[in-house]
């Protein structure tokens, strides 16, 4: 009861805190400027959805062929997987969409700027979902393992009725904390005019002169999808904890 | 059964771990191995059973070279029981066990199942058929990783200490399981620290001593035996 009280005064002055924010952002704000183009705003919202399904897609099989790939008794393979991973994951996601749109992009004559985004996040989120693969795995005790030699069971064997299986609820909660990742990244494709819900804003915003009105709603929005996902994400997580 | 191995030496980095071990043993069906906790049951065992592979000497058992060429023919022949159940948790009792016959020993899903549902009706264990590892006891558990040691019918089963990590009720249950496996002419080889166990399913002991073997001989001459170091673990054992 007391537990369930602390945490409905924390919900309430949190709710109070954010739209207090949101309220007094700006004085004299008109979020009417914005939200008179609900259908343009809402069109920039599909985009971004799309984008971040699509990145989610490719990047959850390409980190998976990336996981495999670093677990390759071939040491050249593995060494070299490993030192792509680690220039990945510290190249900002601003400098890997300038890469891939406008170096790749040109390189191999691909002009569409929506293809390229995907590709430039598909590209960054490659060794976080490897990452989430490596630490789904680890349920696979060192007995299995074992087992699995002792049997002679093959790759697909292994993969597919042992390890794929037991990795499964683990792996959720990293995977939807990985798509929240990936929403939020679909902001900056704005920087190559990816009509994507950020995009929008700026543009409604700026023939407005509504700035801090657009990056509040913009805030809101984003909220509004990445907090159902990260509930979702704890809930399995708390889940899977508990069958465990 | 005939196991020859000829200066046998593992190192665990720096350690030594096994030395040095030569024996030819022939015409046993059972083989236990005895010693005190770290003189090396587990890493010979190990090597016997071709999980690993020793730094120095060489393995033959009924005729074939344990080596890293030989391994995938050599496993196909053995079953293993470890310490603990090591069934896969996520899968059901029944399905442990025609895993190994289908993706390891070969058989089409139909012969599978047959052979499952006899084995597990052979451990009495019918009723648990459906229930994952977590839902059964212990002593039922360690028998379904019996049962699944013995699907394809291998050559020879290793067991590590099945008993060590059961309460004695569940114990009782599991030798029962072992002496389905005596009784069924079964070959296999086992290490045990209770001299029970050994004396009541052991044709051969091995004593291991700080990683060298320094008694064997049939188990009617273990009682006899005048070495010390055999004669005081014995003495502790039975304390």
């Amino acid at each position: 009861m007391w537990k369930n009280l602390n945490k409905i005064v924390a919900y309430i002055l949190t709710c109070y805190i954010f739209l207090q924010i949101i309220l007094n952002a700006n004085e004299n704000s008109d979020y009417g400027l914005i939200l008179k183009e609900i259908p343009r705003l809402l069109n920039g919202l599909g985009v971004t959805l799309t984008i971040s399904f699509i990145t989610f897609f490719i990047s959850l099989i390409s980190g998976f062929i990336f996981y495999i790939l670093m677990r390759s008794k071939n040491i050249f393979l593995n060494t070299f997987i490993k030192i792509i991973k680690e220039i990945i994951l510290g190249t900002p996601l601003i400098v890997m969409i300038f890469l891939v749109v406008y170096v790749l992009g040109m390189k191999i004559n691909i002009t569409g700027k929506l293809l390229l985004g995907i590709l430039a996040l598909s590209f960054y989120m490659t060794p976080y979902m490897a990452n989430s693969y490596e630490t789904a795995s680890a349920v696979i005790g060192k007995d299995q393992k074992i087992i699995m030699t002792l049997y002679n069971f093959d790759f697909y064997t292994r993969y597919r009725y042992i390890i794929i299986p037991q990795m499964i609820k683990p792996l959720i909660p990293s995977l939807i904390n990985n798509l929240s990742s990936i929403i939020k990244g679909t902001a900056l494709l704005k920087i190559v005019s990816v009509k994507e819900i950020s995009y929008v804003i700026t543009v409604i915003s700026n023939r407005n002169c509504a700035a801090i009105e657009g990056y509040m709603i913009m805030w809101v929005m984003y909220l509004s999808i990445t907090i159902p996902l990260s509930l979702l994400a704890n809930k399995i997580g708390r889940r899977y904890n508990f069958e465990n | 059964m005939k196991i020859n191995i000829k200066n046998l030496t593992k190192f665990y980095g720096i350690q030594k771990v096994l030395e040095d071990i030569n024996i030819t043993i022939e015409n046993i069906n059972v083989l236990g191995i005895i010693g005190e906790s770290g003189c090396g049951k587990s890493t010979l065992i190990k090597q016997l059973s071709g999980l690993e592979f020793s730094d120095k000497g060489k393995i033959i058992i009924n005729d074939l070279d344990i080596s890293r060429q030989n391994i995938i023919e050599y496993q196909k022949k053995i079953g293993f029981v470890f310490q603990n159940h090591n069934l896969f948790p996520h899968l059901t009792i029944k399905e442990n066990i025609m895993l190994v016959l289908e993706k390891s020993k070969g058989f089409s899903i139909e012969n599978s199942e047959e052979i499952t549902i006899k084995l597990l009706k052979r451990f009495f264990l019918e009723e648990e058929k459906d229930k994952k590892p977590n839902e059964i006891s212990g002593g039922q558990a360690q028998r379904a990783s019996i049962a699944r040691a013995l699907a394809g019918n291998p050559d020879l089963i290793f067991l590590d200490e099945p008993t060590a990590s059961l309460d004695p009720l569940l114990t009782k249950e599991v030798l029962g399981s072992i002496e389905i496996l005596k009784k069924l002419g079964t070959e296999f080889i086992f290490i045990t620290h209770e001299m029970d166990f050994l004396k009541k399913f052991a044709d051969y002991f091995i004593f291991l001593d700080a990683g060298k073997i320094v008694e064997h001989g049939y188990i009617n001459k273990l009682e006899d035996s005048k070495n010390i170091k055999l004669k005081s673990f014995i003495k502790n054992i039975n304390i």
